[in-house]
């Protein structure tokens, strides 16, 4: 992430927390975020060669078409101008993490062998909580491979309950010969 | 006198010569006496004649045979005090010869019975570095034999268990799984 899109950022930061509308303006910019993957657009974003109407062209149709609120919809125009709407990715994770902060929570995944039901997954957030004092918003994936138990990624930091990580460190303590006590 | 000799004896030739004659010309029976007495005197001239002409040669030879075999005989005396000195020196020499001889055999030995000390230590040492080599590479052996066969082991039950895993477990071994995990992360 560049140095740019975080002070484009803490811009945005600024003004929607004065707003009020942190919330709407992170699920907008996570809508620009998955747009901006698209390997069409993408290229489009960033093509050197469009024209500064060109570019504010795109950027209005963008914000038509995703029915932008005014904030948003004049942060993407102004991109536009400042050539910066390939940073669209990096700003919208930025902004995402300061909203975590500001809002004392953090992102986690929870990934499982089989689907998780409501209860067990509200039971592993709330362990998460407890133990880092901080609320998790969670994600959930299946992954079969696991064979059993979950694997929780919190910003990074994995913490490995697999029955697929447990057999391996059975066979590495096997092969190296030692006590399996 | 000589001159007194030769005289006699140039007188009687003719004498004797002239009774020769004389008894040739008129035999008679005896003794011929003047025939003797001829012979004697031809004799007596021939060894007078030997005496003058051949002593002093056989004197001069007698003297230089003796001579040479004084000379010879200096000369094997002094060959044969040459050989009593060397041979006096050469018995020295053998005398201290075997004295040096028995130091050198001595000191041969000695020098033998250190280079076989020398040598067996050596040989000890070797053969005590060749049995720790064996020994450490059997262990080595030994050792990763059972490593591969641990690794070997381990694979195949992780297979087994990641195969048997799905079929196995439960719904109730899923829950307690994350229950356990759950504990885990509380602790």
């Amino acid at each position: 992430m560049s140095s740019v899109a975080r002070r484009y950022a803490k811009a945005l930061f600024a003004v929607a927390d004065e707003q009020g509308t942190l919330e709407q303006t992170a699920a907008e910019l996570q809508l620009l975020r998955a747009l901006s993957g698209d390997a069409q657009i993408a290229a489009a974003l960033t093509n050197p060669l469009l024209s500064a109407t060109s570019r504010n062209g795109l950027a209005r149709t963008i914000a038509d078409n995703l029915k932008l609120r005014p904030t948003t919809r004049n942060f993407l125009l102004l991109l536009g101008d400042h050539r910066r709407l390939d940073q669209l990715g990096g700003i919208a994770e930025h902004f995402e993490r300061i909203l975590d902060e500001r809002l004392n929570r953090v992102r986690a995944t929870i990934t499982a062998a089989v689907a998780l039901s409501d209860a067990q997954r509200q039971a592993v957030i709330s362990a998460f909580e407890q133990k880092l004092g901080r609320s998790v918003l969670a994600e959930t994936r299946v992954d079969p491979q696991l064979l059993g138990g979950v694997v929780v990624d919190v910003a990074g930091t994995i913490y490995d309950g697999s029955v697929r990580t447990q057999l391996h460190a059975l066979a590495n303590r096997i092969a190296g010969g030692r006590s399996l006590s | 006198m000589r001159r007194v000799a030769a005289a006699a004896l140039a007188l009687l030739l003719p004498l004797a010569a002239v009774a020769q004659e004389i008894e040739e010309t008129h035999p008679h029976p005896g003794i011929p006496w003047g025939k003797l007495a001829f012979t004697a005197i031809n004799f007596s001239v021939f060894a007078f004649i030997l005496y003058r002409g051949a002593a002093a040669w056989v004197r001069n030879s007698l003297r230089e045979r003796r001579d040479a075999v004084q000379k010879a005989l200096e000369q094997a005396e002094r060959v044969r005090r040459d050989a009593e000195l060397l041979r006096a020196q050469w018995q020295q020499r053998m005398d201290k010869l075997a004295g040096e001889l028995a130091a050198m055999l001595r000191q041969a030995r000695q020098d033998i019975e250190v280079e076989r000390d020398q040598i067996l230590a050596a040989a000890r040492r070797t053969a005590e570095a060749i049995q720790r080599d064996a020994e450490r590479t059997a262990e080595n052996e030994l050792r990763q034999a059972r490593e591969r066969l641990r690794a070997e082991l381990a694979e195949h039950a992780m297979h087994l268990a990641e195969r048997l895993a799905p079929r196995q477990l439960t719904a109730a071994d899923q829950g307690r799984f994350v229950d356990e995990f759950i504990s885990q992360v509380r602790r």
